[in-house]
């Protein structure tokens, strides 16, 4: 009896512990995982697909019938809540960068092929056309935006902490159990394996932009889908990638871009004027930079202070 | 017991634990590669091991997986884009993907990684 009695409570603190649910997502043309740590992460992953699904049915520009793509056809809509804001956002972070993240340049994403794949070299009549009609396109923003959103989301639970990858871009959330930092690679631009660790501490943004991730070659020439607004060609700043590691993950996907698009003298100078994250650079001859707040292992850098 | 025998006791053990250092300090690759189909853990390959692994899924997605000298990579596929096999060889970072035919292959025992950004 006493044996039975043993065993019943020692499955019930089981019980008691906080419990790992993981769930990977396909959503937003991409693949997401959601790692929970907490008595509520069974329910909560599903919330987590949940939003994202809800945010890609707002947001997507790739659905002719998501409220973003009817904004973009004339029709005066708002976004209700809770993203009623997030349009808002989004241009002041442009507006913060000189423009160099333009979250309205769906018709030169079109004329480069990239939401098809039916990749070709638009020509200047079209690249100009195309740069002449803004309308949104939240590709460089909205998985960023959803890793914030959904933390928010996870304070509601009973959720002690967190890992949530959509597509690249990583959120942690809370601090891990023996309270050392959370330890996010950098993807390298090679391919093939990890460029260096980054410490993170707390719920933290880790969101990467890099000329690997999507493109296309033509004549020995790699044209990659991170586009310069000004010129309307894919941005030839002398970067491979750039990652920026911040509290708030829509800040995170903006300037990862636009720090992308600057290039490292001009990102390196926006730093500075900043406080509001940090930043690794990663130059086309492989020299890897990072800004003096990171803890970076795994790989040799040099650091910029400022 | 004899000094003898505790001098070989202790070389012993000097001896075990130098290999176990060697042996782990070596491993900066991934030891373990976790293939999803449409969400869900269809299998774990040992990356020791040289092998062909393929996946057929009903929605008529077509992949061979394979693994060679520690690495692994997708070297046929059905989908459209060709992403998946254009990643090549790889041994570790980020995951790779068939995002058609709802394939990843994630990386596993890579030191303490909590996740990759790329």
């Amino acid at each position: 009896m006493k044996r039975v009695l043993f065993l019943i409570l020692f499955v019930l603190s089981l019980c008691g512990c906080s419990r790992e649910a993981e769930k990977t997502h396909f959503a937003m043309n991409t693949v997401m995982t959601f790692s929970l740590w907490g008595a509520d992460a069974q329910e909560t992953v599903q919330i987590c697909a949940d939003a994202v699904n809800d945010l890609e049915q707002t947001f997507s520009v790739t659905r002719e019938d998501s409220l973003l793509s009817r904004i973009n056809a004339g029709e005066s809509l708002s976004i209700p809540a809770p993203h009623s804001d997030l349009l808002e956002q989004v241009e002041a972070l442009s507006l913060r960068t000189g423009g160099a993240f333009d979250p309205k340049l769906r018709l030169l994403s079109q004329a480069w092929g990239f939401y098809d794949g039916s990749y070709r070299i638009p020509d200047e009549h079209q690249i100009r056309q195309a740069l002449s009609q803004p309308q949104w396109d939240l590709g460089g923003a909205l998985k960023g935006y959803a890793g914030s959103y959904l933390c928010r989301l996870l304070e509601d639970q009973r959720i002690q902490r967190g890992i949530l990858n959509l597509g690249g871009n990583v959120q942690t959330f809370g601090e891990k159990a023996d309270g050392s930092p959370w330890q996010i690679a950098i993807q390298s631009p090679d391919g093939g394996g990890n460029l260096g660790i980054l410490s993170v501490c707390g719920t933290m943004a880790v969101v990467t932009s890099g000329d690997y991730q999507k493109y296309f070659e033509q004549d020995g020439r790699r044209y990659h889908h991170i586009l310069d607004p000004e010129t309307g060609y894919p941005a030839d700043s002398g970067l491979r990638s750039v990652t920026i590691v911040c509290r708030d993950g829509l800040t995170a996907d903006c300037l990862s871009t636009a720090l992308f698009v600057m290039g490292l003298e001009e990102g390196i100078a926006f730093w500075r004027e900043s406080d509001d994250f940090e930043a690794v650079f990663v130059t086309r001859d492989g020299t890897i930079l990072a800004t003096q707040g990171l803890t970076l292992t795994g790989c040799g850098y040099e650091v910029i202070y400022r | 017991m004899k000094t003898r025998t505790w001098i070989l006791l202790l070389s012993a053990l000097l001896i075990l634990s130098l290999a176990g250092s060697l042996l782990s300090l070596r491993q900066s690759q991934a030891a373990y590669a976790r293939i999803t189909s449409h969400g869900r853990v269809i299998a774990v390959l040992d990356l020791a091991v040289d092998q062909e692994y393929t996946v057929d899924t009903p929605q008529g997605g077509h992949n061979v997986i394979t693994v060679r000298d520690g690495s692994i990579a997708v070297t046929q596929a059905n989908c459209p884009d060709g992403y998946c096999m254009a990643r090549g060889y790889c041994s570790g970072g980020m995951q790779i993907v068939c995002l058609p035919n709802r394939l990843t292959i994630q990386f596993s025992d890579q030191g303490q990684i909590d996740g990759v950004s790329g």
